[in-house]
């Protein structure tokens, strides 16, 4: 079952993570390859308890100043990482440089179906509205805007086959 | 008895007081600023009145508004706590006028210990040690020179004013002399208006104790032993812990005696610290006395179970200090570190801001004053102190060990702290072996604000942590078979909630 994958960055490295299988609080995901399976309980909504090979370590997850950079809290350390996924590669594509802009482009970092579209074009959206819904691998992803948008153009239609990355629809 | 108290102060030390006010049924009086609506010592306070604007010279260093609030209120005593108005002559005489009990020492008192001249003069006269060196204020280059060569270098050049590390020169070689004494002038001028400097035998990688001390109106003075501060960075202390490790009894015996000397030489009257400067052949000199409660006053009262704060009240309202020197002795090893908002890795840099998290530690021996909480604002315009981790143990193993264990387990984020810094100087090996001096901080800076290296794992699960967080917050999955509402959340949030529900 191979669906979600992005790469995320920490300090100067580059790592692709890829979530492997998701049973309940029972996660696995490769990093690089690199297989980690763990029990990861949501404590509170940024903090999370790990359990791994049987070790416990607490771990805090902060948003930090732009969309998609994190700041994370474990002992006693503290890490900058950056989430890499489908948008931010397509904006840097498009030379708005390390998906840190505001987002222009919704899109599924996996590819998949569009299932639905719940808006069109002109139309004005609150922040934390669902826009689009993509089925991949049994799953389906909503996806939504963050803050309040306007739509400016619809790119794909409900049961089209979509690549990752690809824009789905563009915000102003 | 006093029955309500006035804090003019705000942060940890205003708390600190306020627990005491109510541990004796006094009511307590907080003043706040416009950036302190939210501060805890205005929640913790029985009354709290607004004093004006953010910065600390249009509302806590404004002594008619103070005094006004007093008045409003109906206290009959002030605490300043330490900073602001604690050591100013001024406040204290305008609160005798007012027929307020400041709960400090007078204004003479004040003006003596504040000005370094007057106050070395009255310790020589009290036969306490102070630093080689003079007592007048060098006027000419010629003064200078004479005064340099005959307590012989090197020396320091001090402005009599000063403090803070500031209108301060150390001069090693001859050739400097006049140059030094000019830039500590002028500096002196510029910082305080007064351009008085002395001299001072410079006391080489010294070691900074502290002696506290209470003397009250009945002519009684007595110790509460030292506070080994050696671990500063720019005159700032960072962590100080008593007993000192390189005291000795016989040491400690004559630098107590010493400290009451000074306490007696001017009819001291509350809580109050005497400073010295001891070398590491064990010489010991005066440096200077803080007519105020400091800062690391709570080792103190770890280890010796005294409530100063308890002392300088009852002091205040005419009472004798509650121990007789003879009744008090030191109980185990107490270590405090004081958790800054600031940024070890880049310069120290102070790191105000929104407080995402903040879980203090608890367990054995651990004591925290301390004032933020989780979603509170740090205000850029005071301290970036956030709060003290006062550990208390056995034996300064224990102690070192459990303060290790008290910073692993403090969780504060959304600021940057110096809590990792903190952790690195107990793992210092002169730390450990209680072998350091004030230079402590300057010679193991590398080591102390090194990136960690991390097994490859401390990183993957930076990684892993993050990828699972950005999943729960940007892609919400859901089974094509599902069809009930329930499955629109994320499956991670909802066992989140599911198992938080369950421990309500």
């Amino acid at each position: 079952m191979k669906h979600l994958k992005v790469d995320i960055k920490i300090g100067d490295k580059v790592s692709e993570v890829e979530l492997i299988e998701q049973n309940g609080n029972n996660i696995t995901i490769s990093i690089d390859g690199e297989i980690i399976e763990a029990d990861v309980q949501n404590i509170t909504p940024n903090i999370y308890s790990f359990l791994h090979n049987n070790n416990s370590i607490d771990v805090e997850v902060q948003d930090g100043n732009k969309n998609k950079d994190y700041i994370v809290n474990t002992m006693m350390e503290v890490f900058e990482t950056t989430v890499i996924d489908a948008e931010a590669k397509y904006q840097m594509a498009r030379g708005k440089g390390g998906g840190t802009d505001d987002e222009n482009a919704i899109s599924s970092p996996m590819p998949g179906k569009v299932v639905k579209i719940l808006v069109k074009e002109g139309d004005k959206v609150k922040s934390g509205e669902t826009v689009v819904i993509v089925s991949a691998m049994k799953m389906e992803s909503e996806y939504k805007v963050k803050q309040d948008r306007k739509i400016i153009e619809v790119c794909v239609k409900e049961g089209d086959n979509i690549t990752g990355g690809q824009a789905l629809i563009i915000v102003e | 008895m006093i029955k309500k108290i006035l804090i003019a102060n705000r942060g940890e030390i205003a708390i600190r007081v306020m627990y005491t006010c109510r541990e004796m049924g006094i009511k307590s009086v907080a003043v706040y600023s416009e950036a302190d609506r939210n501060s805890q010592h205005v929640r913790l306070a029985d009354e709290a009145y607004f004093i004006g604007p953010a910065a600390s010279a249009e509302s806590y260093l404004v002594i008619d508004k103070i005094i006004d609030v007093a008045k409003k209120s109906g206290a009959d005593a002030i605490h300043p706590g330490y900073g602001f108005l604690s050591e100013n002559a001024e406040f204290s005489d305008r609160c005798k006028t007012e027929g307020i009990i400041f709960i400090g020492p007078t204004s003479e008192v004040i003006s003596v210990m504040g000005d370094k001249i007057s106050a070395r003069k009255k310790m020589i006269a009290a036969g306490v040690q102070v630093v080689p060196g003079t007592k007048e204020n060098l006027e000419s280059d010629e003064d200078a020179l004479r005064v340099v060569k005959e307590v012989g270098l090197p020396v320091m050049i001090k402005a009599s004013a000063g403090g803070g590390g500031k209108g301060m020169r150390l001069v090693r070689k001859e050739e400097d002399i006049i140059s030094g004494v000019r830039a500590a002038k002028s500096e002196a001028l510029a910082g305080f208006g007064d351009d008085t400097v002395y001299v001072e035998k410079y006391v080489e990688n010294p070691h900074h104790i502290e002696f506290q001390v209470l003397g009250d109106s009945h002519g009684n003075a007595i110790h509460l032993f030292e506070r080994e501060c050696s671990v500063q960075r720019r005159h700032q202390k960072v962590i100080e812990e008593t007993p000192s490790p390189l005291m000795t009894p016989k040491l400690r015996a004559k630098m107590g005696e010493q400290a009451v000397m000074a306490a007696k030489a001017v009819d001291y009257v509350g809580a109050g610290t005497i400073e010295f400067l001891v070398d590491d052949d064990l010489n010991y000199y005066f440096l200077e006395m803080n007519t105020r409660l400091q800062v690391e006053h709570p080792i103190t009262e770890q280890v010796t179970r005294v409530d100063l704060v308890r002392q300088q009240i009852q002091i205040a309202s005419g009472m004798a200090i509650e121990y007789k020197q003879e009744d008090l002795y030191q109980q185990g090893h107490s270590i405090e570190a004081r958790i800054y908002a600031e940024d070890p890795c880049s310069n120290f840099m102070p790191s105000p801001g929104l407080v995402k998290n903040h879980i203090a530690p608890q367990g054995p021996g651990v004591r925290v004053d301390g004032y933020v909480y989780s979603n509170y604002e740090i205000p850029i315009h005071y301290d970036p102190m956030i709060s003290k981790l006062i550990i208390t143990g056995k034996n300064r193993e224990q102690a070192i060990a459990r303060m290790k264990r008290a910073l692993y387990s403090y969780k504060i984020s959304g600021v940057r702290t110096n809590i990792r810094f903190l952790n690195r100087i107990l793992e210092t090996e002169s730390f450990v072996s209680g072998n350091y001096n004030t230079q402590f901080i300057e010679d193991n800076l590398d080591f102390l604000i090194q990136k960690e290296t991390h097994a490859v794992s401390h990183d993957k699960l930076a990684i892993a942590a993050t990828f699972i967080h950005y999943m729960n917050n940007n892609v919400v999955v859901k089974s094509e078979n599902g069809t009930n509402g329930d499955c629109e959340k994320s499956e991670w949030k909802a066992f989140g909630k599911r198992k938080s529900s369950r421990r309500l």
